[in-house]
């Protein structure tokens, strides 16, 4: 059957919407009331940061640091496998923690911000609860939880999984478990309002356009969560890299972290210049994170924008 | 796309829908033909949303059974139904292009690229929207987001589309405009259109058939001149455009002709709609375009109904159309249409006469 098409070219209006950008006006005091302490701040990050850059080339030996020049500290870094193995461990322990944390915030997030129906703000600040505890307080805690005469312990001894289970307590196991403790309602608080941002009638749009609920979620939810989900990845994995509680209170001496190395040349063996080129190198590991998240954050305002 | 067999016949029996304490739709039953334009039409908060959203399978009703040709599908996810819905918002993927939104449906059902593209590429074509393809929603205005939202839905060739207020994020010009072409897309492709509206001008523009529903009940369902001029129900008659609305009392009943008492006024005559007993209050009802003003006094025959008054104000209601608004003794008023051209001028605080042909008349019991 041949007929004339619906004739939808007349409607189509000849010019695009254009939204052109307010030019700024900025007056000297407005100038001043922002840069000020803007400059401020930024020479006190700055400050700290070039001296580290400095001192990172001074040598050490038994009498102290002293002004100077060499590469020794940075060497020491790349070379001794105790500091690689820190490093990577770090990295991994990072990683362990951002999956971990993710894999439970996401489907609670998911879980209060579509299926429950009442009580919602109630449920979201009890889920947030954990964080007016002391992070140290928590950590000490997890010893006695964690611990050789602890629940998870003897729950495990009665079914008989392990009869000493030597991997809960003091090993890399406790600190990934105990870092996430700290992240889960972190990335529950991050996703819990990026999930309920997204309108309800594009899920049932998708259930409309023949999407059953698994497609549904992986076709439309999902991608329009990613950029959250992904800021939370990147500040969860940058922070809990740099985490230092948990592996001093619940780590062994096979989850050394970076940072507790650092500790030890600061506080122990005063080796200054080593602990600097230390501190940088998880700096300059971290940065390109943060600076990732950033981007991902500014994407999410686009993507949701109707 | 020669529609071979009639798809596309909906039955509603007995739907009951509650939220909580409230009843949004009560007991309903509808039946909708297959290939016909029609439109739940009522007050917000009458359950017409609520009825769509049942046909879609976004919502399961307390009650009833939802049969679209001939099969039950009461119990049926929205993705196991040939049907297909545009939006309020027109909920397009604001992360998906416009091709991929458009193609979203057909990627469901498995289809092969090529297919796909062929068929996508037709739908474009269709809706004017080439050059499109990698835009973004946001990046689209409302009129263009609206044939977004109808061709990811006539892709999939539903035997039923259902449009929840389609028109209500557009301008009034533009709204006109695509009013007139969403009904000539409705007769080409010979799909039943399931409008959802509570502007009553696009439900007597655009529809086959008007359901008008109030308090989750269907009021009246009739085509649209029908229900407009012979409103069965007071409510019908007020929501349905202009209305005059006037209170009396039942004095003489002559088979199907009735005739009432405006206290203080006179004698009305006009045609019953309910089986009143002498003495019950009734409403009287005649659309303003049909009462005539004239300098003088009144002259009731038995073809026409004739009051007196003082005209208390004339507005203009749009182009050179004026309403008069005629002040009874009763302190009632009644309103008639003075079409533009028309010569006849009647001062404000004139004495005048409105009379209207009694064939025009209805007659209402008023509910108690």
């Amino acid at each position: 059957m041949s007929r004339e098409p619906t004739d939808f070219k007349r409607f189509q209006p000849a010019q695009q919407e254009s939204t052109p950008k307010a030019e700024e006006k900025w007056t000297a005091g407005a100038r001043l009331q922002l840069g000020l302490p803007v400059t401020v701040w930024a020479l006190a990050l700055a400050i700290p940061y070039i001296l580290m850059l400095v001192i990172s080339f001074w040598p050490n030996d038994a009498t102290g640091m002293r002004p100077g020049l060499t590469l020794d500290n940075w060497t020491t870094v790349f070379t001794q496998s105790l500091y690689r193995d820190a490093l990577l461990r770090s990295l991994g322990i990072a990683f362990c923690v951002t999956a971990l944390s993710i894999g439970i915030g996401y489907p609670v997030a998911y879980f209060i911000a579509t299926r429950v129906k009442a009580r919602k703000a109630l449920i979201f600040v009890l889920l947030q609860v954990p964080l007016w505890t002391a992070y140290l307080i928590r950590a000490y805690a997890w010893r006695v939880v964690l611990g050789e005469t602890g629940v998870i312990a003897k729950l495990l001894q009665r079914i008989g999984i392990a009869d000493t289970p030597d991997w809960l307590l003091f090993s890399n196991f406790a600190v990934v478990i105990v870092i996430s403790t700290m992240f889960v309602p972190f990335v529950i608080a991050t996703m819990y309002p990026a999930l309920e941002a997204i309108p309800p009638d594009l899920r049932e749009a998708a259930k409309d356009l023949h999407a059953g609920r698994i497609t549904t979620f992986f076709k439309v939810t999902w991608p329009l969560s990613m950029p959250a989900a992904m800021a939370a990845a990147l500040y969860t994995m940058a922070i809990s890299f740099g985490d230092f509680i948990s592996p001093t209170l619940v780590g062994g001496p096979q989850s050394i972290m970076m940072t507790q190395l650092i500790f030890n040349q600061v506080g122990v063996a005063f080796d200054w210049p080593l602990a600097a080129a230390l501190s940088l190198t998880m700096f300059i590991v971290i940065v390109p994170l943060v600076i990732l998240s950033q981007r991902t954050e500014a994407s999410q305002v686009i993507g949701l924008r109707r | 796309m020669t529609a071979t067999v009639r798809t596309g016949a909906i039955s509603l029996r007995g739907i009951t829908k509650r939220f909580g304490r409230q009843t949004a739709v009560d007991a309903l039953s509808l039946d909708m033909e297959p290939g016909e334009f029609l439109t739940l039409l009522g007050p917000s908060g009458c359950g017409k949303t609520t009825t769509l959203r049942t046909i879609a399978g976004l919502e399961v009703p307390d009650a009833g059974s939802v049969l679209i040709n001939g099969r039950d599908v009461t119990r049926d996810p929205p993705n196991m139904r040939p049907v297909n819905t545009v939006f309020q918002s027109y909920a397009l993927f604001p992360h998906l292009s416009v091709y991929e939104n458009i193609a979203f449906g057909l990627r469901r059902r498995k289809l092969d690229d090529g297919d796909i593209e062929q068929r996508v590429r037709q739908q474009i074509g269709m809706m004017a929207l080439q050059g499109y393809d990698d835009r973004r929603p946001y990046q689209l205005s409302g009129g263009e987001q609206q044939r977004v939202a109808l061709a990811r839905a006539l892709v999939l060739q539903p035997s039923v589309l259902l449009l929840d207020e389609p028109f209500a994020s557009l301008d009034f010009k533009l709204r006109q405009r695509l009013q007139i072409e969403l009904k000539a897309l409705q007769r080409e492709t010979g799909i039943t259109f399931v409008m959802v509206t509570h502007d009553q001008n696009e439900a007597l523009a655009m529809s086959d058939r008007v359901a008008v529903m109030n308090s989750g009940r269907v009021e009246q369902l009739g085509n649209p001149i029908e229900v407009y001029q012979w409103p069965t129900t007071p409510f019908v008659a007020g929501f349905l455009g202009d209305a005059n609305l006037l209170s009396g009392d039942l004095a003489e009943a002559d088979g199907r002709r009735i005739t009432a008492e405006l206290p203080g006024v006179g004698k009305v005559q006009g045609a019953s709609v309910t089986d009143a007993a002498i003495g019950r209050t009734v409403q009287v009802f005649v659309r303003p375009e049909n009462v005539s003003v004239t300098s003088g006094a009144a002259v009731t025959t038995p073809e026409t109904n004739c009051v007196e008054g003082v005209v208390e104000a004339t507005v203009i209601v749009g182009g050179l159309d004026r309403k008069v608004l005629v002040r009874l003794k009763n302190k009632s008023v009644i309103e008639s249409l003075v079409r533009a051209g028309s010569e006849d001028d009647v001062p404000t605080g004139s004495r005048v006469s409105a009379s209207w042909p009694v064939a025009k008349t209805l007659v209402y019991e008023r509910a108690p």
